[in-house]
């Protein structure tokens, strides 16, 4: 199914005029599920594509953005996923789509949905105070040891990526560290600012603003690279000129956060053709790209068969670590 | 002062043509959103906010502010004439607000909410053109047991042992707090209570509960009577404002302590609805005449209006200042900050003065616009009220369920809201009070999230409500006004037999 | 409450038979948000309470707080002053309010036909049923209310209500 989309796309791409394929097109107004609260990082990653097709005339039907964050997100998921074979409704989200089903009692999987495309991926960093003695992660990792026990890091949900990145981190550092979960990382951010933690892995785009007030700091990056060159974001730095997390000693690969739009289960395969081909000329928009930049984020478009694939890569990695720490449902 | 300086800057910015047409567009629509009891704020926002695409941020967030002010006010005038808030935050209004209306003092009981509400509002503004930087950063001491400590009190204060049975207190609210541990548990990850049922992942939704215990509810208690409105007739002559104007100033106590209050919410953040239940607790408690509460007295409607509009207002600060939404409302506003390219924090106020100072004059003004255009509708709604029950009763259902489905469209939500209307009038009937229901629905998740983080970070231990003198003296407030009627009780007591009088049983 | 004095109607159910029942719905709802909590620890960890331990104590609040409304039901004396809670025609106006209501869901929801439809449907049939008009007034305003709603909802808000097939034929989706 995924294969022959893919191969659908492909013929869309590569024919000048498609013969062989009836072109399909959305007939009605089209929904944007969001699975994250309203002004949250879905949201926002939805609204940008909404804004992207609306500016461009890239579909001739409206487009409304309906938020369903209930549950984490699975109240929107198995809304998509009750409207099978609809191709009018498509669901944004992160890697929760196949993260949730491992830890909690949620009725669908991320096999019940028709993954379109990955369109932007962010990043985690390691934060501190703004006024921490704290330089770099060499010094986050004695910190931490130091404290014996007792540094509690804050993050976004439960059982969800940053505290999956606090468990590595256990692991890479030999030590616990505490978890404290809140509701989004915009309130781990204000909470880490007014001291009342010691450090959280929030998002280049949720901690921005106090980034640039000097109440909180990034160390390094979870990624490879560092960030793409871009302009100074403080006064000294910009998002480029953060190390990562590697090259700094802390032996955790790459973290990151994909974005993802899908539709649900047994769609036509003209239907999911027409939105790779349109995430795909999203994505080269100016107002696209303004919006990558401005988050922070890693403009990385994964479709069909890179997609099929990374997922799974991802999937299984999650489900490693939530197998130790016996957080799978049963 | 800075302050002033950067305001009048700010004026300039918000009084222009083009701005003051929008703000006329965002209270029109602000009012018909909040009339409708499913469709709150936090909706209209998010409804507007792909309009602001196109547009200057200033602009943007004027309009959507000015919507938020109408939403406020329009929520208020269902809940005085039908006895069914339009908006969350104004289910507080409906107590007093509904007998007055009842009595034939509708008018008196809409100019009041409105007016209170517009000192409310500018109160809040006033406070925050003065204490920008100041109470900024005292919003960053909240950690954890603070935040639970503001719930706490907020209970506290609106609880406490009312008229009802005591046992139906509990009750009331112990389902209410069930209810909202409902779904996601943020701190466990896991799914809680939703025995094996899809459509109970997303929690039971506050709003569908409030339209069925209010508005399905309602017309049930008003069906037993005869097939008529119990519903009031309203207008509103130039005349009677005034005269409400001028007895408004008799009320200043509650007026202030009620905006103050409001304030207290929306900076901490404890949000508009648990504001406006709390500043209802207190005049209630501290009133000289505790016994017309509940019956139309217009404490009971300036109280919860006053706090409710300055709590909206305040909110703002924390939203821009710090990126802490201190309402549903403000949160959708920052994630259009966000998208309009703008990252909320204390830099807001130095890189972008205009857009900030232009939104903060933009609240005087666009607030007095509302009152008086929210003054113009009530012949509209009385208008309504004058149509035949046959219609206008089948109407209202209507509307209250297309309500509930735009909570989430869900189907599941319609028979929710069912349940919950049988539910309020069984309460009613029985004489179970249902306001420690709705409040314990509003802050019960947020309660139990900030209790059993400050566990996390404190080892489990309840010393954490008591680490600082600040969460230390809320906590301990808390306990005093939930302990105030016992307290009040036995001094009244003491000094009884001191006097030598003889008790009365059954006192 | 206020009853009329008039002992035309006569009592179906009294002030106590509503308490009891009051306090027995309470009394399952607590029990069963007990059930629920039940399915997590509803202790107290090292780090605090475990996921199930406030919906357990809220539960118990519930049970705790039903029972004691039970008793005060049964011992009371109060009720004794309104013995009456529903009346006959009370009763009879209640259900023929309720009735169309539950229609008006059952055709939205269980034949899905959807909100638009059901509406007309449901105004239609109080309006002529408890309204007494005439047909063509009932029609007018039963269809004026569906094209109000579409026109502010779909249209104009862009909030699409539920549709069902008849919507469909028409091409409206």
């Amino acid at each position: 199914m995924k294969r022959l989309a893919y191969l659908a796309a492909a013929a869309v791409a590569l024919l000048p005029a498609p013969v062989a394929l009836a072109e399909w097109k959305p007939s009605k107004a089209v929904e944007f599920v969001v699975t994250a609260g309203a002004g949250g990082g879905t949201d926002i990653f939805a609204r940008a594509v909404q804004a992207a097709v609306q500016k461009n005339n890239l579909m001739s039907q409206p487009i409304i953005v309906t938020i369903k964050g209930g549950g984490s997100g699975a109240e929107g998921y198995v809304y998509t996923k009750s409207a099978e074979g609809d191709p009018h409704k498509l669901v944004f989200g992160t890697h929760n789509m196949y993260v949730l089903p491992l830890a909690a009692k949620v009725a669908f999987t991320h096999r019940d949905l028709t993954p379109i495309a990955a369109m932007v991926f962010d990043e985690f960093m390691i934060w501190v105070k703004g006024d921490s003695p704290i330089k770099d992660a060499k010094g986050f990792v004695e910190a931490v040891k130091a404290k014996g026990g007792q540094w509690k890091m804050a993050g976004a949900q439960s059982k969800d990526s940053d505290e999956l990145i606090t468990k590595l981190l256990d692991k890479a550092i030999g030590t616990k560290i505490i978890y404290v979960p809140y509701k989004s990382g915009g309130e781990a951010d204000v909470q880490l600012s007014g001291g009342h933690l010691d450090s959280h892995v929030n998002n280049p785009a949720e901690s921005v603003g106090n980034w640039k007030a000097g109440k909180v700091r990034p160390l390094c990056v979870f990624n490879r690279e560092p960030l793409a060159a871009g302009p100074k974001v403080t006064e000294t730095q910009a998002w480029s000129d953060i190390p990562t997390c590697r090259s700094q000693g802390i032996a955790i690969d790459q973290f990151q956060q994909p974005r993802i739009a899908s539709l649900p289960g047994k769609v036509p395969a003209e239907a999911v053709a027409f939105y790779q081909d349109l995430l795909r000329k999203v994505a080269e928009t100016p107002e696209w790209k303004e919006y990558v930049a401005r988050t922070a984020q890693s403009g990385r478009v994964l479709i069909g068969g890179d997609l099929t694939k990374f997922i799974d890569g991802d999937y299984a990695r999650f489900q490693a670590v939530f197998k130790e720490e016996g957080w799978l449902v049963q | 002062m800075d302050n002033i300086g950067d305001l009048l800057h700010g004026f300039q910015v918000a009084l222009t043509g083009y701005h003051l047409t929008l703000m006329v567009v965002g209270v029109l629509f602000g009012i018909l959103v909040g009339v409708l009891p499913g469709l709150g704020a936090p909706n209209g926002v998010t409804l507007l906010i792909p309009l602001t695409f196109t547009m200057d941020p200033v602009s943007a967030i004027i309009l959507l502010a000015s919507m938020y002010w109408g939403a406020l006010f329009g929520g208020s005038t269902t809940s005085i004439l039908f006895n069914i808030p339009g908006e969350p935050s104004s289910v507080a209004t409906t107590f007093d607000g509904h007998p007055m209306a009842k009595q034939g003092r509708a008018t008196e009981a809409l100019s009041y909410a409105f007016l209170s509400a517009a000192f409310g509002a500018l109160f809040g503004v006033v406070v925050i053109t003065l204490l920008a930087g100041p109470a900024a950063s005292f919003a960053h001491k909240f950690s954890s047991p603070e935040y639970f400590a503001v719930y706490f009190l907020a209970f506290a204060c609106f609880v406490g042992l009312g008229g009802a049975s005591p046992f139906k207190t509990l009750v009331s609210a112990g389902m209410g707090f069930s209810l909202a541990s409902v779904g996601m548990d943020t701190i466990s990850g896991s799914l809680r209570l939703t025995y094996g049922l899809p459509d109970l992942i997303k929690g039971v939704s506050f709003l569908v509960a409030v339209i069925g215990l209010f508005g399905i509810g309602e017309l049930i208690a008003t069906m037993e009577e005869r097939l008529e409105f119990r519903g009031v007739r309203a207008r509103v002559s130039p005349r009677d404002v005034l005269k409400t104007i001028a007895a408004l100033p008799s009320y200043w106590v509650v007026l202030v302590r009620s905006s103050l209050v409001g304030c207290w919410m929306g900076i901490t953040p404890g949000g508009p609805t648990a504001a406006s239940f709390m500043s209802y607790g207190l005049a209630r408690r501290f009133a000289p005449r505790t016994g017309e509460f509940g019956k139309g007295a217009p404490e009971g409607v300036i109280a919860p209006e006053a706090a409710d509009h300055s709590a909206g207002t305040s909110a703002m600060l924390p939203m821009l200042a710090l990126g802490i939404p201190g309402s549903a409302t403000a949160a959708v506003m920052m994630g259009g900050l966000m998208i309009w390219g703008l990252h909320p924090g204390p830099m807001l106020f130095v890189d972008q003065k205009s857009f900030v100072w232009g939104l903060i004059a933009s609240m005087y003004v666009a607030n007095v616009v509302a009152v008086v255009l929210v003054l113009f509708t009530v012949p509209l709604f009385a208008a309504i009220l004058r149509i035949p029950f046959a219609i206008i009763a089948p109407m209202i259902v209507v509307v209250c369920f297309v309500s509930a489905w735009t909570v989430s469209s869900s189907p599941f939500d319609l028979w929710l809201a069912f349940m919950f209307g049988l539910i309020g009038y069984l309460f009613k009937k029985c004489n179970y009070p249902i306001a420690p229901m709705v409040l314990a629905m509003v802050i019960g998740d947020k309660a139990e999230d900030a209790f059993r983080q400050s566990m996390i970070i404190h080892g489990g231990s309840l010393g954490a409500f008591w680490s600082n003198w600040l969460c230390g003296t809320i906590m301990t407030l808390g306990f005093v006004l939930l302990l105030w009627p016992l307290l009040s009780s036995l001094m009244r007591r003491i000094s009884k037999a001191v006097v030598a009088r003889p008790l009365r049983a059954g006192d | 409450m206020e009853q009329q004095e008039t002992s035309a109607s006569r009592t179906l159910v009294t002030r106590r038979a509503l308490e009891l029942v009051a306090a027995l719905f309470a009394f399952a709802f607590g029990t069963t948000i007990i059930l629920g909590a039940l399915e997590y620890h509803v202790g107290w960890g090292d780090r605090g309470p475990e996921p199930g331990y406030f919906p357990f104590w809220m539960g118990l609040i519930v049970v705790v707080g039903s029972i004691g409304a039970l008793f005060e039901a049964l011992l009371s004396r109060r009720h004794a002053d309104a013995p009456v809670a529903i009346n006959a025609d009370q009763a009879r106006r209640i259900v023929t309010f309720l009735l169309p209501m539950v229609g008006f869901l059952a055709l939205a929801l269980v034949f899905k036909l959807g909100l638009y439809v059901a509406m007309v449907a449901y105004v239609l049939t109080v309006m002529l049923w408890q309204g007494r008009y005439r047909l063509p007034a009932a029609l007018a305003v039963s269809l004026g209310t569906a094209a109000a709603f579409y026109f502010m909802f779909e249209l104009w808000l862009h909030v699409p209500l539920m549709k069902g097939p008849i919507e469909a034929w028409f091409g409206l989706h």
